[in-house]
């Protein structure tokens, strides 16, 4: 036994043998190099880009343009007044020199003219500024006053036949403006040189009468793109309606996007035409909603509506959504497979009125969100619809008692508006749409909502790494 | 014919006896003899003496030209054969020259000089001169005498040393010129023969044995022949040139002389360089003995010379370069092939280089077929890159190479608002390439993507043979050098540096291979190839660190670890200049070839010499490191880890472990740095940023794979050498299992790379995509770099962002500089003025920085470009895609708003660089025996 042990005790005692000492170092630079690399630092990420978020700064100056034509020029400034300094100044015609307009804020003042006026509102009175052409005869109408900001789209305009439409750009600065117009037919992009490069004078305007420069004898859509200075486009459309003339002004439509929402639309429609067109290089397709003052509701026979690329589409509404929009509180959704440009014509009582898709409005607290002039009518009407979630909202008006309610999505609500207002503003926490519809004698007028001009963003500007 | 024999001697005593032998065994003898000893210091005069009697030795001071004229007159024979103490006549030599000079009615008749003692190598067939003063045989170096210039022909002079020679002829020419003592008096005699329409002709028949002794140094053991045959040879060509050619023939001669003064110190002989240099001074230095020879040649007459034709020089020149070449490519071997050699006289059977007839080898062998069957594989894998490229790191290349070299020579570059910062010296590299291939930049790039991978292959199948070959002694099997070689070339691959565009880590692994074979050179024995080791590896560490500064950090860390270790395990080795200066020289040699770059940074931020090169990428961390994978598109994570494995089993073989624990040392040595480095942070105008640590996973994957190879090398040696049958037959072992599975799962990690790389490759590699900038304003731009775009991207939302365009670009090469360019605080603040609340000022001041237009790449933003549009000062400009509105500026730009000065000292850096770098080359090349 001693023996059989001894002979195993010779190769226990080898395993037990001391390991080579190069082993060991070897050994040990793996344990080096695994410990190095694990304790080395994480590699330095993209720097943050931290918040780049814009600042936003009180708006100092807001120009507002009003084209020419007969009625008056009703200016408000909307939203809670504030104690800073500011003044609103009006240049009537070709005068050379602005008249201050005495202008109090949640006030509204009316200069009766019929040529083109020039608003500024400069300091704490550019805050909530928004002015209008109202015509509050028997043929009741408006328009309102935009500012030069880029682009401006118009759908459903006349350029032949019974229907022309005249665009008229005014420059709102001491020095030249040049702008293209980008025209779409129902045939597709309109090539023309003469509506390229239009010159407009310094504080002038240049009218384009849209039947000669692109005569077309379907509805026409364009764009109008300054490509120098800035420039205010306003559209006036005549329907020669056999004895008699109809004319109205088309109102700018929002940019193109998938989703266009029309609100205020005339319960009582001799006719009802909806223009679109697809500026893009796909064609796509469209489905038209209602939106009630209880639900949505998609008209009955009305299948989708193929919108070919570069193309302008005209569908006739009128028998397919009378019934659904007699109460005359509703909103024409429209919902594209690619961005879309949209308006409706409709006739109530033998005179057009032109209703143009509105760009959603953010939601604002504490101050006004949006706000318009109210066109002096018989009966007048705000039209809401809230875009995405529900909300409390107070509309105020001016001249009048404030009304409160809430929104809800895919629901129109109709706030009456009291006697005697001149303007309102809205206010909610609440992305919505809205408009006005005045109707009145033989005439119905109809003005988009708009977002009162209170601040602006400002970059945050960055060398690119 | 009778013929006077006239035998010069001068300390010719180990010679005369043969000479004196073949005097004696002439078939025909001469009629007399006279023999000439002038002033000799050994036996010489007792030899001649006692050959041929005290009346015909003569003593004569002065050199050959005076020993002959003195004896002349003695002579009454009608012919006298010269001789030297150092050329023995064959026995029928004299009976020749007559015979020949009778039927060519020759006045001068020379001999077939061949190696003394009696060898069969050409030394002279007659003679003549070029322009470039060179004595000019016709023969090849070295050509064995096989009949192949036996032909008796006329020739321009023949070597006095069995030079047969009518007696009146030398009468009339008052024998030989004594400027010319010892070289070229033969081929002035001939030029003044030929002039006098003397006929001389060499019969090949006659032959001398000729140990060239004053030649080749040996009669006075001094060291100044070469100078003193430049000397007299270039005395030569302007004594007897005449007429209009003689300037035409100086300037030539001058000029040749100093660009083969420059040839030899490129090459290394700094020597005959000298001696070059000091043989056109005395020349020029004497100029009334020149004078003095013209005009005493005045009068000779207008015969015909027989001079080398105007190109010979030339081909010279191209020798002599083809030589070094061949030379510097031959010297890379040295090493291993020398180990190997002792070890094994076995040739191997493998390698790509071998010579055997290609078709046949590539047919029957199932190695060339795999290497084949890889490279087809690679370049299908690297489809891509046929054409320009971007993506990742990689910029798109300019249009031509000279755009680099531009960039390069400028100390200004008109990018950004203008700025001195150095351009990266990985241009100096692919400038050079895309110059070589036809001006083309893209190319360049696309070599290195396509040719890259395999070219790595290669350099690591030469590096791993040589290291096997080191550590075993033994040939390694082609396979296993092959896995090695197709593992290196998969690791830039694998760890996603090829689809990253990281073409620092792609140019670094195709170089390093060759760097760590050139570094083997140290461990040579002699000092000279050890010194030849410092300079071929610094010059190669120079270039991976333009691609990869890492390297170099690294380097400094080797090295002096080596001399640490050397100090503790052999002092006396570490105090030896030749050990340890060649390690400081691989040191000193990067940062000096790269000097305008590191002189350059010094005004910048120095930490930008550590940034990896291109476009800034995300460096890998420790993990990365490990498995061999950069962050971004890479291959599978097994990949790397199975190589990682293996590289701690290859510990396990005792036979190798001290080489394998070598490999462990540099990657354990690549970690701390990299764990070091890791914690440094690079403060750039363009943004914070770490060091580039990519170089770290090279080194790392490189020493594993070095590691495994030098264990796997080691089993095989241990295990016996069996014949293919006894392989079959052998039984299946657990021992032998293990091995198999081992080799299979080796195999797959180049072949898994290779494989990842073929199918699924994923990579952000792409053509270079189109310019937002409409191209006419790109146009403006590369004319007139004052007319610059700003290029806006972003929303008000989320934030913009602006860089301003010149012309196309940026482009491969301007990364960096941008990278280091302070941002124009002016120009910062008008650009955000102009982006928030533009005024008119700002549209003035704007065209001042020169900026000409503003661009808006789509998508743009609504509101932005409605604030633009109504900034007055700003006109639209026309651009093709609607998308992407552009403005331009009304007022001009203003002239030279980005134009600069170069640092003062730019020129002569760049100056210094080139020098060093052309010092370095010639230092690299192989050492050239001065021997003649």
């Amino acid at each position: 036994m001693s023996g059989t042990g001894g002979r195993r005790a010779a190769p226990r005692a080898s395993r037990r043998r001391r390991p080579s000492p190069l082993i060991l170092l070897g050994a040990g630079m793996v344990g080096v190099s695994v410990l190095a690399l694990a304790l080395q630092a994480t590699p330095a990420t993209e720097p943050a880009d931290g918040d780049r978020a814009p600042q936003t700064v009180a708006l100092s100056t807001l120009d507002l343009a009003c084209p020419a034509g007969p009625g008056a020029v009703r200016v408000a400034r909307l939203g809670e007044p504030t104690d800073a300094e500011g003044e609103v100044s009006l240049r009537v015609g070709d005068a050379e020199e602005p008249t201050p307009l005495e202008l109090a804020a949640g006030a509204s003042a009316s200069e009766s003219s019929d040529s083109a006026v020039a608003v500024r509102g400069s300091g704490q009175a550019a805050v909530g500024l928004v002015a209008a052409r109202e015509v509050t005869s028997s043929d009741v109408a408006a328009v309102e006053c935009l500012s030069p900001s880029g682009e401006q789209w118009f759908v459903g305009a006349g350029a032949g036949g019974l229907r022309t439409s005249e665009l008229t750009l005014s420059n709102p600065d001491p020095r030249p403006a040049v702008a293209d117009l980008e025209v779409f037919s129902a045939d597709g992009p309109v090539s023309s040189a003469l509506v390229r490069g239009v010159s407009v004078e310094g504080r002038g305007s240049t009218r384009l009468d849209l039947s000669e420069v692109v005569p077309e004898r379907g509805e026409i859509a364009f764009r109008v793109v300054p490509r120098q200075g800035r420039l205010v486009p306003s559209v006036r459309d005549t329907l020669d309606a056999g004895k008699a003339q109809q004319r109205d002004w088309l109102p700018a439509t929002a940019a193109p996007a998938e989703v266009l929402q029309l609100p205020a639309m005339p319960g009582r429609a001799d006719s009802s035409v909806l223009v679109l067109v697809n500026p893009g290089t796909d064609a796509g397709r469209a489905r038209v909603t209602i939106t009630g003052a209880e639900s949505e509701a998609v008209p009955v026979g009305l299948s989708e509506i193929a919108v070919p690329a570069g193309a302008v589409v005209t569908v006739d509404l009128t028998k397919r959504i009378a019934d659904l929009v007699k109460a005359g509180e509703s909103t024409v959704t429209v919902r594209g497979t690619v961005p879309l440009a949209g308006s409706l014509r409709a006739e109530v009582d033998g005179d057009l009125v032109h209703l143009a898709a509105v760009a959603p409005i953010a939601g604002a607290t504490g101050r006004g969100a949006s706000g318009q002039v109210v066109p002096d009518a018989e009966r007048r009407l705000l039209v809401l619809s809230a875009t995405e979630r529900s909300a409390p909202v107070t509309v105020h008006f001016v001249g009048g008692e404030a009304w409160e309610g809430r929104l809800r999505p895919e629901q129109s609500t109709r706030v009456p508006v009291p006697k005697g207002a001149t303007a309102l503003w809205v206010e909610t926490s609440a992305e919505h749409v809205g408009a006005i519809r005045a109707a009145g004698g033989k005439g119905t007028a109809w003005l988009p909502l708009r977002a009162l001009p209170s601040e602006r963003l400002v970059a945050d500007v960055q060398p690119a790494r | 014919m009778t013929v006077t024999t006239l035998l010069v001697s001068h300390d010719g005593a180990r010679w005369l006896p043969a000479v004196l032998a073949g005097l004696r065994d002439q078939q025909r003898p001469p009629d007399q003899s006279l023999a000439i000893d002038t002033g000799s210091s050994d036996e010489s005069t007792a030899l001649l003496v006692d050959a041929l009697g005290l009346d015909h030795v003569r003593q004569v001071r002065g050199g050959f030209p005076q020993a002959v004229r003195q004896v002349l007159s003695e002579i009454d024979t009608e012919w006298v054969w010269i001789l030297h103490d150092d050329a023995a006549p064959a026995p029928g030599a004299l009976a020749e020259l007559l015979r020949v000079a009778e039927q060519q009615r020759a006045d001068v008749v020379g001999a077939k000089l061949r190696e003394w003692p009696d060898l069969k190598r050409l030394l002279e067939v007659g003679v003549t001169i070029s322009a470039s003063a060179r004595r000019e045989t016709g023969l090849e170096r070295g050509e064995y005498d096989q009949g192949q210039h036996d032909a008796v022909r006329e020739v321009l002079a023949v070597n006095t040393a069995g030079m047969l020679v009518r007696r009146t002829l030398l009468e009339r020419l008052d024998g030989f010129d004594d400027e010319l003592p010892v070289f070229a008096a033969d081929l002035d005699f001939g030029w003044r023969a030929a002039r006098v329409g003397a006929r001389t002709v060499i019969a090949p028949d006659a032959i001398v044995f000729h140990a060239e002794a004053s030649h080749r140094d040996l009669r006075d053991g001094g060291r100044t022949a070469h100078r003193r045959e430049r000397e007299a040879l270039m005395y030569t060509v302007l004594a007897n040139s005449r007429g209009p050619n003689g300037a035409w023939r100086w300037l030539r001669l001058l000029s040749g002389s100093l660009v083969r003064a420059l040839g030899l110190l490129l090459a290394r002989a700094p020597r005959a360089a000298a001696d070059e240099l000091a043989a056109i001074a005395a020349v020029h230095g004497r100029p009334g003995r020149l004078r003095r020879a013209r005009a005493a040649r005045r009068d000779l007459g207008d015969g015909k010379v027989a001079l080398a034709p105007w190109w010979l020089p030339l081909r010279h020149g191209l020798d002599f370069v083809s030589d070094v070449t061949s030379a510097a490519l031959a010297q890379g071997r040295d090493l291993g092939e020398r180990r190997r050699g002792v070890a094994d006289d076995v040739d191997d059977e493998d390698g790509p280089g071998d010579d055997s007839g290609l078709l046949v080898r590539l047919l029957t062998s199932p190695l060339a077929l795999s290497v084949l069957a890889v490279l087809v594989a690679m370049l299908v894998a690297a489809r891509v890159a046929f054409g320009s490229l971007e993506g990742g790191a990689l910029s798109p290349a300019p249009g031509t190479a000279g755009y680099w070299w531009d960039l390069l020579t400028s100390g200004w570059h008109p990018l950004a608002q203008g700025t001195d910062a150095p351009a990266p010296s990985y241009l100096i590299p692919f400038a050079l390439l895309g110059s070589l291939l036809l001006d083309s930049a893209s190319a360049a790039v696309s070599a290195l993507f396509v040719l890259g991978v395999p070219l790595a292959g290669w350099g690591a199948w030469r590096f791993a043979r040589r290291v096997a070959v080191l550590s075993s002694g033994r040939t390694p099997s082609a396979w296993l050098v092959g896995w090695a070689a197709l593992a290196w070339a998969m690791v830039p691959v694998a760890s996603g540096a090829w689809g990253q565009g990281r073409f620092g880590v792609r140019a670094a692994a195709v170089l390093l291979p060759w760097l760590a074979g050139a570094s083997l050179g140290f461990l040579d024995g002699e000092p000279d190839r050890r010194r030849r080791a410092g300079w071929r590896t610094g010059l190669l560490l120079a270039a991976v660190t333009a691609f990869s500064p890492g390297a170099w950090v690294l380097a400094v860390v080797v090295v002096l670890a080596v001399l640490v270790i050397l100090r503790v395990i052999a002092p006396s080795l570490a105090r030896t200049r030749s050990v340890w200066g060649p390690l400081l020289v691989v040191l000193v040699v990067p940062p000096v070839l790269l000097l305008p770059g590191t002189l350059g940074m010094l005004g910048h931020d120095i930490g930008g010499l550590l940034l990896e090169a291109g476009r800034s990428m995300p460096g890998p961390d420790g993990w990365d490191l490990l498995t061999g994978r950069l962050p971004g598109p890479s291959a599978p994570l097994w990949i790397g880890a199975l190589l990682v494995l293996a590289g701690v089993a290859a510990l396990v073989p005792a036979a190798s472990r001290l080489a394998v624990v070598a490999c462990w040392a540099v990657v354990a040595t690549t970690a701390i740095l990299a764990a070091a480095l890791s914690r440094l942070e690079v403060d750039l105008p363009s943004g914070a940023t770490g060091p580039g640590l990519s170089f770290g996973l090279l080194m790392i994957h490189g020493a594993l794979i070095t590691a495994i190879l030098i264990a796997v090398q080691a089993l095989g040696s241990r295990a016996a050498p069996v014949t293919a049958a006894r392989r079959s037959a052998a039984r299946l072992t657990p021992q032998r299992a293990l091995g198999a599975a081992g080799a299979v799962l080796l195999a797959l990690v180049p072949l898994g790379g290779l494989g990842w790389w073929l199918v699924a490759g994923d990579d952000l590699l792409q053509r270079p995509a189109s310019s937002p900038v409409p191209a006419y304003m790109t146009q403006a731009g590369d004319e007139d770099p004052d007319r610059g775009v700003l290029v806006v991207t972003g929303t008000i939302e989320t934030g913009l962002d602006w860089s301003v365009r010149r012309g196309e670009g940026p482009f491969l090469g301007e990364d960096e500089i941008l990278a280091l360019t302070d941002v124009d605080a002016g120009l910062a603040d008008d650009v955000t003025t102009l982006l928030t609340t533009p005024d008119d000022a700002v549209t003035v001041a704007l065209p001042g920085r020169g900026i000409e237009h503003v661009v808006l790449p789509a998508p743009a933003d609504p509101a932005l470009i409605g604030l633009l549009d109504g900034t007055s000062g700003l006109s639209r400009a026309s651009t093709s895609d609607r998308a992407t509105p552009a403005w331009q500026f009304e007022t001009p730009v203003a002239d030279g708003a980005v134009s600069g000065e170069s640092p003062w000292w730019f020129g002569w850096v760049l100056t210094l660089q080139v020098i060093a770098l052309l010092a370095v080359i010639v230092l690299c090349g192989p050492t050239r025996r001065e021997q003649r």
